[in-house]
C-alpha cells in the first residue's frame, strides 16, 4: 500500500516535471529513480601474507606501493583491564612516559629529534582492552628507525622526569574531568552500566596516579611485550621476503612469554541493570542537557550481530536513522543524536542513545526517546525501510576496502579477537538476510526499557522538575 | 593507470625528500611534480560560468564531490549573522521534486506560513503587543507548520544518496565558504550529478522553522554551554571593530532566532550563482564523461550577477586588549595577534612560524612549557585564525596544568617568542618545519576526499588550484631571517589580544607541580 503511494507520487512529480516544464530546465534531464548504474567494478583483493615469529609474535604484510610509505601495527594483548585495583592510570603514564622517555640508546630528545627531522611518527598507548603501537614512516627511513622502534618498546627507560611528567599530565586531566559535560555522562553512565566499582568503569584518582612506581611501569611494559601477546600489521611500499626477515631480526629481541592465563579470563562478567534509575548531575553553567539512555549491551560472537547491526543502522545510521528523523528533523529538540547497540568483543558493550537538547525540553526529549524504542519493539520495521538500511550498507562496502590501511585495520581487529578470517564476509552475508520480522525481535530481545538508566548531565533547577515527573531521581555527585 | 600511481608515487618521493635537501634542488622538484600533476587534473567552466576540476585516480572504485561555494559568515550583513550556515543546513531539506509529497499544494502552504510568520513577528515586536492577538497569530503560524509539515518526506534528499552508499556526507560553513560533500562508488557517479544540480538550482527551504530550533541547539552546545566556545567567540568579536570576522559562523543567538526565509532566499540569490561556486571530482572517474553529465544537469543553472565584495577594512589596533570570562571550569589562555592574508608575501613565513613554535614534540612551545617547564597541558600556535581569505590574525591557545597562573603562561610564551625575534632558533627547526609542511600536504592529498576539498578550495577562493603547490615551493625559499622579520613585525603588545578564561570557583584541588 505505502509503496504504490510513492510509485503514484513519482510519477505525479514526472508528470508535473514533464508537462508543465520546470522554469529552468530546458534540456530533459532523468529523475533520479530513473537512472541506472552499472555494477561496481571488481574490488582489487589485495593479497596479504602472514607467518608467526620463533617468539609467537604474528605477522601480517600487505604490499602497497602507491606512496614511498611504510606503516607498523603493533596489537598488544594488554591494557587497563590488567592493571591492579589502587593503581589506576597507570597504563596511561606507561604509554605516555614510553614514547616520552624513549630508551637509553634513544632517549626523549634525541628520539623526538630523528623522527620528526623525517616526518615520521611513533605512537604508544593502552586502551581499556588492548594496547598499540605504531610506527608510519617513509620507506627510505624504514630500516634507521625499525630498530628504533623496537628499542623504545622493548627497552624504555622510563626516567623519573618524564613519569613525573606523564603523572602531572593525568592529574591536570583529572583536574579537568568535571568540565565538559560530554565527558562527565561517558563517565558516570559507565558506572550506572558496569557497576561504580567495576573494572570497566573506574578512573584514575590523584592517589591512585601517586601510588604508581617506577618498578610498576617497568612491570606492566615487560608483561605486555611478549610475543605471545603481540599481533603486527605491516603495510606499505616493501618486498614481502625482504621485510620478513627484517622484522625476524628487529622483532626476535623480545621474550615469547608463557601463556599461563588466557587474557579473556581478565574480563570480569557484568550483570544486567536491575530496575530503571533517573539519575541527575548537576552543572549549573550550561543550558543545555546531555542525555544518555540505555543499559548493557552485547557480545561480538553474538549469532545475531548482523541483525543487531541493521537495527542499528534503522534507529541511527546517518541522516537516515529514525533518532535523526524524529529527534532532530521534525521535532528540532537536537543537534547531536545518537544511539547504538554496542557490540565488544572481551566484554559486554552498551546499549545506549544519547542527544543534548535545551534545559527545558529535557522530559520531553527523554520520553520521545523512550516512545522510539516502544515503537520499533513493538512494530518493528517495514520492507522499505529495511532495504534503505541494507542498501546503506551494501552500496558502501566498496569505501571498506578503500585503502590498504582499512583492510590492514579489519584484519589485525579480527586476529586480535581470534575471530575467523572471513568474519567480516561472514556479516556482510547475514546483514544480506536480514528480515522484515528480525528487526523486531531482536529490538524486543535485546533492548528492555523497564531497565534503561537515564543519565541527564545539566542544570538541576531548570531540570530537576520536570525529571521528578518520570520518577525518583538520584542525584550523583561529582568526584573531586 | 600505471601513469597514475607513478605520478603520485613521484609526488610523495619529491616532497618527503631528505630534508636537509637543498632548497634549490627541492624547487625543481615541486616544479617538476605539479607539472606531472596537471595531467591528471581537467579544468573546464561551462558557460554560465559553473568551475569544474576532475582529478584523476583510478586505484579504486571510488568517487568523492566537493560543492565549494565561495560564501561564508564574513559576508553576513548585521543582524543576519548564522545566515550562510543556516541556509548549508537548509540545503539538505530537498527541491521542488526532492522530500516533498506534493509540491504544489506544499508550495501554497509554504507560502501562507511565510505570512502568517512575518505577521506574529510584526505584532511580537510592537512596543506593547496584544496578548489575544499574539496567542491567536502564534496558533496559526503553528497550524500552518504543521500543515506543511504533512506534505514532507523528511530527509529524502540524504536518504537517496545514503542508500546509494555515500560516504561521508556532510557540509561545514567556515568564515570563508560553505562546503558539501560526499563519496559515492563510481558507477553511481551520475546520481550525484542529477542530485546536486537540482539543490544548487531548485532548493526549497522547508522546515525552516524546526531547523532553526537545532542551530540554536547547535549553538548552545558549541557556544553557551561550553566555555572554551564562548572564549573564541570572544576572541573574534574583541579582534575585529569593522571587520566581519568577529562575527561567529554560527550566529549570535538573537539573529538566528529572528532570521527569515526571504532574507535566506536573498542570500541564495546572490551568492549561490553558478559563477560563485566550484565543483571539484576526485576518484575513478573519466572527465570527458564528466564534462558530458555537467553540461546536461548544470547547464540550466542560470548565471546571476556579480555577487558583491567584502570591502571593509580593520583599523590599525593601536594597544592591546585583553579580556576575560568568568567561569566555574578550569582557566584556559588565548592570545591573538592581526596578521595577513593567505596571498599576502608574509603568509608563508607566519605558517612556518606557527609550525616553528608548536608543532611537534621538538617545537620550542611544546618542549618549554609542556615538557620542561611543565606549565602547560596543551599548548598550540596556528595562523590564519579565523579565516585565511582575509587579514586574519595569529592565535596561541593554551591550556595550562593544575595549579599553574595564567601569567605564568603567558611569561612562557612570551619568552619564546622573544627567542624567536632574537634569531635564536636554528636553521635545523626551520628545515624540520619545512618537511612537515610537505609531509602534511601529502598526507592531506592521499584521499580522493584531501585531493577535492583542497584543490576545491585553492580553485574557488584564490582562482587557481595550483597555488597548492606554489605555496609549498615559496614556501621552501622562506629564510630563518624572514620568520625572525615577521615575528617582530606582528607579533608585538601594540597589536596583540588576550583572553583569559578565569576559575571564579576556588581550585579545591591544586597540586604541586
Amino acid at each position: 500500500m505505502k509503496q504504490n503511494k510513492i510509485i503514484k507520487y513519482i510519477l505525479m512529480c514526472a508528470v508535473f516535471l514533464i508537462f508543465s516544464g520546470c522554469a529552468a530546465q530546458t534540456q530533459k534531464t532523468p529523475q533520479y529513480d530513473q537512472l541506472e548504474f552499472s555494477s561496481v567494478k571488481e574490488l582489487p583483493k589485495p593479497e596479504t601474507e602472514s607467518f608467526t615469529l620463533g617468539n609467537g609474535i604474528k605477522c601480517f604484510l600487505l604490499e602497497d606501493h602507491e606512496l614511498p610509505l611504510i606503516k607498523v601495527k603493533l596489537r598488544i594483548r594488554s591494557g587497563k583491564v590488567e592493571v591492579p585495583e589502587g593503581k589506576e592510570g597507570l597504563a596511561e603514564i606507561a604509554g605516555d612516559a614510553m614514547r616520552s622517555g624513549g630508551s637509553s640508546k634513544y632517549p626523549g630528545k634525541k628520539l623526538n629529534r630523528i623522527l620528526e627531522n623525517n616526518a615520521a611518527n611513533l605512537n604508544i598507548s593502552f586502551g581499556l582492552s588492548s594496547g598499540k603501537a605504531g610506527l608510519n614512516v617513509l620507506k627510505k627511513d624504514f630500516p634507521e628507525l625499525l630498530p628504533v622502534f623496537v628499542d623504545v618498546l622493548k627497552n624504555p627507560a622510563f626516567p623519573e622526569e618524564k613519569i613525573g611528567l606523564a603523572k602531572q599530565r593525568l592529574n591536570t586531566r583529572i583536574s579537568r574531568r568535571n568540565d565538559g559535560q560530554q565527558e562527565i555522562a561517558l563517565r558516570k553512565f559507565k558506572k550506572l552500566v558496569y557497576g561504580k566499582e567495576s573494572v570497566y568503569s573506574r578512573v584514575p584518582e590523584y592517589e591512585t596516579v601517586e601510588s604508581v612506581t617506577k618498578s610498576d611501569l617497568k612491570g606492566f611494559q615487560q608483561a605486555a611485550f611478549k610475543g605471545q601477546k603481540m599481533i603486527m600489521g605491516v603495510v606499505g611500499d616493501f618486498d614481502s621476503q625482504d621485510m620478513k626477515k627484517k622484522l625476524q631480526r628487529a622483532f626476535s629481541a623480545f621474550p615469547a612469554g608463557s601463556e599461563d592465563k588466557e587474557f579473556k579470563d581478565e574480563f570480569p562478567q557484568v550483570e544486567d541493570n536491575r530496575e530503571k534509575t533517573i539519575n541527575l548531575v548537576d552543572k549549573s553553567d550550561v543550558n543545555q542537557s546531555f542525555i544518555l539512555i540505555g543499559h548493557k549491551g552485547g557480545i561480538r560472537t553474538n549469532p545475531d550481530y548482523a541483525k543487531l547491526q541493521v537495527m542499528n543502522k534503522i534507529l541511527s545510521g546517518g541522516f537516515s536513522g529514525r533518532l535523526f528523523e524524529n529527534i532532530r528533523t521534525k521535532q528540532g529538540l537536537a543537534y547531536s543524536v545518537f544511539g547504538r547497540y554496542g557490540c565488544n568483543y572481551y566484554y559486554p558493550g552498551t546499549f545506549f542513545v544519547g542527544l543534548e537538547t535545551k534545559s527545558a525540553s529535557t522530559k520531553k526529549a527523554i520520553q520521545k526517546v523512550q516512545r522510539e524504542i516502544k515503537r520499533l519493539q513493538k512494530n518493528g520495521t517495514d520492507s522499505e525501510e529495511l532495504e534503505q538500511a541494507k542498501s546503506q550498507f551494501n552500496n558502501s562496502l566498496v569505501f571498506k576496502y578503500s585503502s590498504s590501511e582499512k583492510i590492514m585495520s579489519r584484519l589485525l581487529h579480527y586476529e586480535y579477537r581470534n575471530m575467523p578470517k572471513d568474519s567480516f564476509q561472514k556479516l556482510v552475508q547475514g546483514i544480506r538476510e536480514v528480515s522484515v520480522s528480525d528487526i523486531q525481535e531482536v529490538a524486543e530481545q535485546y533492548i528492555d526499557p523497564e531497565r534503561f538508566q537515564i543519565l541527564v548531565v545539566g542544570k538541576k533547577s531548570k531540570v530537576y522538575p520536570q525529571l521528578q515527573k518520570l520518577g525518583k531521581v538520584n542525584m550523583l555527585e561529582l568526584e573531586p | 593507470m600505471k601513469k597514475i600511481l607513478f605520478v603520485i608515487t613521484v609526488f610523495v618521493g619529491v616532497l618527503f625528500y631528505s630534508p636537509f635537501s637543498q632548497v634549490s634542488s627541492c624547487k625543481a622538484e615541486v616544479t617538476d611534480y605539479l607539472q606531472m600533476f596537471e595531467d591528471k587534473v581537467t579544468e573546464f567552466t561551462l558557460e554560465n560560468g559553473l568551475n569544474f576540476l576532475v582529478i584523476e585516480r583510478h586505484q579504486v572504485p571510488i568517487v568523492s564531490f566537493v560543492t565549494f561555494v565561495d560564501v561564508g559568515s564574513v559576508n553576513e550583513k548585521t543582524g543576519q549573522t548564522g545566515i550562510s550556515h543556516m541556509l548549508e543546513h537548509m540545503a539538505f531539506k530537498g527541491t521542488k521534486r526532492i522530500g516533498t509529497r506534493n509540491w504544489e499544494k506544499e508550495k501554497q502552504v509554504l507560502q501562507e506560513m511565510e505570512q502568517a510568520y512575518k505577521e506574529l513577528k510584526r505584532e511580537s515586536s510592537k512596543s506593547d503587543p496584544d496578548s489575544e492577538k499574539l496567542k491567536a497569530k502564534r496558533n496559526r503560524f503553528q497550524k500552518l507548520k504543521k500543515k506543511a509539515g504533512n506534505f514532507v518526506k523528511p530527509n529524502e534528499f540524504s536518504k537517496i544518496l545514503e542508500k546509494n552508499g555515500a560516504n561521508n556526507l556532510n557540509a561545514g560553513t567556515t568564515t570563508d565558504a560553505t562546503l558539501y560533500f560526499n563519496s559515492l562508488p563510481a558507477n553511481r557517479a551520475e546520481l550525484w550529478f542529477n542530485l546536486e544540480s537540482d539543490r544548487l538550482m531548485n532548493p526549497v527551504f522547508r522546515e525552516f522553522y524546526t531547523e532553526k530550533d537545532v542551530v540554536l541547539e547547535e549553538r548552545r552546545m558549541r557556544v553557551e554551554s561550553n566555555p572554551t566556545g564562548k572564549l573564541i567567540e570572544r576572541l573574534q568579536a574583541m579582534a575585529y571593530l569593522a571587520h566581519p570576522y568577529g562575527q561567529p559562523v554560527i550566529g549570535w543567538r538573537s539573529d538566528i532566532e529572528l532570521l527569515t526565509k526571504s532574507q535566506l532566499r536573498e542570500l541564495y540569490n546572490t551568492y549561490y550563482v553558478p559563477q560563485n561556486i566550484t565543483i571539484a571530482v576526485a576518484g575513478d572517474i573519466n572527465p570527458e564523461q564528466v564534462k558530458k553529465w555537467a553540461k546536461l544537469y548544470f547547464g540550466p543553472f542560470e548565471k546571476g550577477p556579480e555577487p558583491p565584495k567584502v570591502t571593509v577594512e580593520e583599523p590599525e589596533q593601536e594597544g592591546r586588549r585583553s579580556f576575560k570570562i568568568n567561569s566555574m571550569r578550569k582557566p584556559v589562555y588565548v592570545r591573538a595577534y592581526h596578521a595577513v592574508n593567505q596571498d599576502n608575501p608574509d603568509f608563508l613565513a607566519l605558517d612556518l612560524l606557527a609550525s616553528v613554535l608548536s608543532r611537534g614534540r621538538t617545537s620550542l612551545l611544546y618542549s618549554s612549557l609542556v615538557q620542561e617547564k611543565r606549565l602547560a597541558a596543551k599548548i598550540s600556535a596556528f595562523n590564519g585564525f579565523p579565516g585565511t581569505k582575509f587579514p586574519s590574525l595569529f592565535a596561541f591557545f593554551a591550556v595550562p596544568n593544575a595549579g599553574v597562573e595564567l601569567s605564568e603562561i603567558a611569561e612562557g610564551i612570551d619568552k619564546q617568542l622573544q627567542k624567536v625575534k632574537d634569531g635564536e632558533i636554528t636553521a635545523e627547526e626551520v628545515e624540520r618545519a619545512k618537511t612537515k609542511a610537505r609531509a602534511s600536504l601529502v598526507r592531506r592529498l592521499d584521499s580522493n576526499m584531501g585531493l577535492a576539498k583542497t584543490f576545491a578550495k585553492a580553485q574557488g577562493q584564490r582562482g587557481d588550484w595550483k597555488k597548492v603547490f606554489t605555496d609549498l615551493e615559496k614556501l621552501q625559499k622562506v629564510s630563518l631571517e624572514d620568520i625572525q622579520k615577521v615575528a617582530e613585525e606582528y607579533l608585538s603588545k601594540e597589536n596583540s589580544i588576550v583572553g583569559k578564561l578565569v576559575n571564579i570557583k576556588p581550585d579545591q584541588n591544586i597540586l604541586g607541580r
